[in-house]
């Protein structure tokens, strides 16, 4: 059994020995051997073309097209103003270049991976190394545990780093988003950017990961992609505000869920209708819903049961007054049209 | 390099060790110590008004009681609690 014990705490050790050896190889390649400093033109280009589309709208007078493309291109251009601060803070640290990590140096880094998380695996064949983090409980909200995994055949490209949710728990109408800064099991770093890049660079995987998780633990209310706040709250689904649970009407025609600034009711049931469902009648204009519409709608003048009632009332009415009036025999009683398509006849 | 405490006699004896701050930039310097520091004392030093329970502390990558001595050769990093993210990227349509 000890035998067994002995044995197999060899083999994970040359396994995690060999990953070692690869993991370092491939970061001194990402980081040491090729330093190509990279602008960040495709940004740039961005805003440039953004820039382009604001000029052309603006010149049209279309002033909402030019609000909205002005935004787009104050974020990007932020974003730009970012990628370039991380630029120059990389090309001050290449002015004084700092040794490769060593194999022994990242073996180190694999066991106290494995003492500081519960969970540590590493995938040599994959070049996937994937830790299990703490649930992540942010506000009261419990977003469970994350699973990272870091692609080391992949650093520096998109497909570097995935932060999975293995719980999920996403707001109501985003399904990309996982946590406030994940979105499509991508963690937008902010201001761990740098320090993730030096822990690679030095092949500390310990504090790689240590950084990550904090980020996780992390709520930054000035850039989430959805605010806590707003987490389990609703849209409309007429002016897309977010709104309290306490304020979400639904039409009980369509079913939509409105705002109460979005919502209306039917003049004749009274019931919460969205606008979509109800039509204006064209003699009284109050607004109707299609339950309390005549059939077929108000199409060719036809009016509301209200106003068709007092149009009857009114009709009859008349018909009294005139034959009161007139006292015209049987025989001679003139053809009275009360409304269109009838004509009064004596009894 | 940096050096602690410029005020002590030139006769004490004084250590090497790696530090490392990953609050900001992530960077490591090597700090010329005099000998018996402990972890909460380099904690004053280097990040000032701090407190030390918004930062993870590890010596030689393991966790360790802020009264201890560090020694020649050991390895410090400091990782704060707090690191925000943000979402920063548009969705590209």
């Amino acid at each position: 059994m000890e035998r067994e014990r002995k044995s197999e705490r060899e083999t994970f050790s040359r396994r995690r020995w060999r990953c070692a050896v690869r993991i370092a190889r491939a970061l001194t390649i990402a980081f040491h051997e090729r330093q190509q400093v990279l602008l960040p033109e495709r940004w740039f280009q961005q805003a440039r073309d953004l820039a382009a589309r604001h000029e052309l709208v603006r010149s049209r007078g279309w002033a909402a097209a030019a609000d909205q493309l002005r935004w787009q291109l104050l974020l990007r251009v932020q974003w730009l103003q970012t990628e370039l601060k991380l630029l120059q803070q990389t090309l001050q640290m290449l002015q004084t270049p700092m040794p490769a990590p060593s194999a022994a140096d990242v073996y180190r880094e694999l066991v106290a991976l494995e003492q500081e998380f519960e969970r540590v695996d590493i995938a040599p064949q994959s070049t996937r190394l994937t830790v299990i983090t703490e649930r992540i409980i942010l506000r009261g909200i419990d977003f469970g545990p994350f699973e990272l995994v870091w692609n080391w055949s992949a650093i520096s490209g998109e497909d570097e780093l995935r932060a999975r949710a293995l719980e999920p728990c996403r707001p109501n109408d985003r399904e990309d988003v996982t946590h406030p800064h994940v979105q499509d099991h991508q963690l937008c770093e902010g201001e761990a950017s740098l320090p993730l890049e030096q822990a690679l660079r030095s092949g500390r995987l310990c504090d790689y990961f240590a950084i990550l998780q904090q980020t996780l633990k992390t709520y930054n209310p000035s850039s989430p992609y959805v605010h806590l706040e707003d987490w389990f709250s609703r849209r409309c689904s007429s002016c897309n505000d977010t709104m309290d649970e306490c304020d979400e009407s639904d039409c009980h025609a369509c079913g939509e869920i409105l705002c109460c600034d979005c919502i209306a009711c039917c003049a004749e049931c009274h019931a919460s209708t969205c606008r979509s469902c109800l039509d204006a009648c064209p003699e009284c204009h109050r607004d109707i819903c299609a339950s309390c519409q005549p059939e077929g709608g108000f199409c060719r003048g036809v009016c509301c049961d209200s106003c068709q009632t007092a149009k009857d009332q009114n009709e009859t009415d008349t018909a009294d007054d005139e034959e009161k009036d007139s006292g015209t025999d049987a025989a001679g009683a003139a053809v009275q049209s009360v409304c269109l398509g009838e004509v009064g006849v004596p009894a | 390099m940096c050096v602690l405490a410029s005020t002590l006699p030139s006769k004490v004896p004084w250590m090497r060790i790696l530090f490392i701050n990953n609050d900001g930039g992530g960077f490591a310097d090597y700090l010329e110590l005099p000998d018996g520091t402990t972890v909460t004392q380099l904690f004053q030093q280097r990040m000032g008004q701090a407190r030390a329970q918004d930062y993870l502390i590890r010596v030689n990558r393991q966790p360790t009681a802020a009264d201890a001595e560090l020694h020649e050769g050991d390895r410090v990093s400091m990782t704060p609690v707090k690191i925000e993210g943000a979402s920063g990227r548009l969705v590209e349509g």
